[in-house]
Formats: structure tokens, C-alpha cells, sequence
């Protein structure tokens, strides 16, 4: 079992997410990481290095997403939609992308080339900002993405993690209704759910019967 | 041990909702949820927020966000931070990100009409 941990933190919006995973996240599966990158340790060569090292790995990341690419800490491209050598760095991994767009292109590329399963999302990905009152509802966005990991992380199949993560969502979307004034946050958690790609959803986002516990 | 009883839908709307804007009538006036609410037997409101023209559209949101008391915070890739005031901004000065701020304030529409018209 291994993860490669990556929270590129560039500017607000990126630090508040990498953060957010950091405080809540890490600390539930550090013992099971073999690399983390973070900040300005989260550069693209030293991040495909890890790759190239790590075999059949989680890859869990965050930061800004587009459709066709993921940047690093220093905004060159880690992964592009047009790389034609994906394989040699994901082949054998199940990857996750806590970042906007990604999961329109890049995902189902990397699936194409050799990715095990992917998990991401095709449109911006909405969180509450920490100057809102309501801040606190952060982990309710946060937690479906939290619970993939962890239970990916526990052995689950594709499959099974992104059901467990869509349940998240429906816990979240409850809580958020029934305790937000904000009609937009209502709004918000049922785009992340609907923007949400799993291999459940389509096959070009990999094989549900994949885990990583096939280096153990 | 009891059962416990789900929420109502229509429990579950923001309180400040029901005195926005969900649609505007031919004299510009809006028409709140509320309205639509007291009005629903008799059908004289149709809603159709989706398919109204880009202008009415945009007229609507802005009516919405300025008098909306409760807009969440929320981060907005390439923007940043967005409150009521800079969604306001946004749509305002036709930025990129208008359509989606429009689009956002329909689909808050919906979800609030559909909870209203629903049974449970």
C-alpha cells in the first residue's frame, strides 16, 4: 500500500483546500504515504520521480485543475492531456484529482493510457470561503473526497470508494439543507456531487474492480 | 425508539428565500416565491426561469443578489473570493464569469420552486 500526496498551494484558494486535506486528511493515512509534496515541493519532476518510483500507488492531489492539465507549485504543467508517455508515470496507479475541470479531459486520458481508475471533477469544484459565518459547513464539501481516499486507502474497490463517497454526499447535502441559510451553498454541494467522475459513472474513468492493494 | 419524522421539503428553504425574485412579469414587477406560493392553485405564474431571454435573465439574478440577506462566501477559481457585492460586480460588467453567477441563481430558483411543489 502506498500514496503519493500532493497539495500544490500557490495562491488563496489552493492553500485553502491543501490545508483543509492536511488538517484532516493526512494525518488518517500518513503512515501509508511514500511521498508528499507540498507548496514548493510540489514540483513537476520531483512529482513525476515519485511516480516513476512508486508503484501501484494512490496519486490523491490538489490544487487548480483544467480541463487538459494539473500545475505544479510553479505553474508548469505536471500533466497534460497531450503527454503521450502518461503511462510510465500512472500506469499502474488509481488516481485522484481534488481540482477543478480535470476530470473532463485529463481524467479519462489518463485512464486511456493506462490509468487504473480516476476520480476528479469536470467543473469548478465549490467550497465555502473562511470569511463566511458559515465556514464550519466546509467539511461537508470536504468530506466525500475524504472518505474516497481513506477507504481506497483501506483496500475498497473503485466501486466500492466512489459509492461511498456518493453517500457522503447525499449525509452532506441533508446536513446543508437542513442547516445553511445560504441558498447557494444548497446549490454548490449538489454541483461538487453531480461534477463528481467516477468509475461507476462512465468507463472512461477506469475499472471499478480496481484497488491498490495489488502491490501488497 | 421513535421514528423521526423527515423534515418537510418546503421546511428546508432559506428563510430570505421566499421574499427573492423567482421570476419577473410582464410590468417588471417581481414575482417572489412567496407570491408564487399564494398564486400556485390558481396557475397565474408560469415558471419557466430557464427559458426566459439572456437579458431577463440577467435582470433576475441582479434582482435576486440585491436583496438576498443570506450569500454564502465562496471561492471562485480566478476571481477569488465572491460575496454578494462582487457577484453583483461580476454580472454587472459582463465578466466571464457572469453566465455562471446567472446560472447559479436559476438553479437556486429551481431547487427552491421544486421543493415547494414537492409532496413530501
Amino acid at each position: 500500500m502506498s500514496i503519493i500526496y500532493i497539495d500544490v498551494k500557490n495562491d488563496e484558494d489552493s492553500i485553502q483546500i491543501g490545508d483543509y486535506r492536511k488538517q484532516h486528511l493526512y494525518y488518517k493515512i500518513h503512515s501509508d504515504v511514500v511521498a508528499v509534496y507540498e507548496s514548493n515541493g510540489a514540483l513537476a519532476s520531483a512529482i513525476k520521480n515519485g511516480c516513476t518510483y512508486q508503484a501501484e500507488a494512490l496519486f490523491t492531489f490538489s490544487g487548480h485543475g483544467h480541463f487538459d492539465y494539473i500545475n505544479d507549485f510553479g505553474y508548469t504543467k505536471i500533466f497534460d492531456k497531450d503527454d503521450n508517455d502518461l503511462v510510465s508515470y500512472l500506469g499502474d496507479k488509481i488516481v485522484h484529482l481534488h481540482a477543478c475541470f480535470a476530470g473532463d479531459s485529463l481524467g479519462p486520458q489518463m485512464v486511456s493510457q493506462g490509468c487504473k481508475a480516476f476520480f476528479g471533477y469536470n467543473d469548478y469544484f465549490k467550497a465555502p470561503h473562511e470569511d463566511d459565518p458559515d465556514y464550519h459547513l466546509i467539511s461537508y464539501f470536504m468530506q466525500p473526497d475524504e472518505t474516497l481516499v481513506i477507504e481506497l486507502n483501506n483496500g475498497v474497490t473503485a466501486a466500492t470508494a466512489a459509492n461511498m463517497a456518493i453517500m457522503e454526499y447525499e449525509n452532506s447535502i441533508d446536513a446543508i439543507d437542513n442547516s445553511s441559510q445560504n441558498g447557494n451553498y444548497h446549490v454548490f454541494i449538489r454541483e461538487n456531487r453531480d461534477a463528481f467522475c467516477h468509475p461507476n459513472r462512465d468507463s472512461k474513468y477506469g475499472d471499478k474492480s480496481a484497488t491498490i492493494l495489488m502491490a501488497v | 425508539m421513535p421514528i423521526q419524522k423527515k423534515k418537510p421539503e418546503r421546511n428546508k428553504i432559506p428563510k430570505d428565500q421566499w421574499n427573492l425574485a423567482i421570476g419577473i412579469d410582464e410590468n417588471g414587477d417581481a414575482i417572489t416565491l412567496e407570491d408564487y406560493d399564494l398564486n400556485q392553485k390558481k396557475r397565474i405564474i408560469p415558471f419557466q426561469a430557464d427559458s426566459i431571454p439572456e437579458v431577463a435573465k440577467k435582470q433576475l439574478a441582479l434582482n435576486r443578489l440585491e436583496n438576498v440577506k443570506n450569500y454564502g462566501v465562496f471561492r471562485l477559481p480566478g476571481v477569488g473570493k465572491v460575496d454578494r457585492e462582487k457577484a453583483i460586480e461580476l454580472i454587472k460588467e459582463d465578466s466571464e464569469h457572469a453566465k455562471y453567477l446567472i446560472q447559479l441563481e436559476l438553479k437556486t430558483i429551481d431547487l427552491m420552486v421544486q421543493r415547494l411543489n414537492s409532496k413530501e
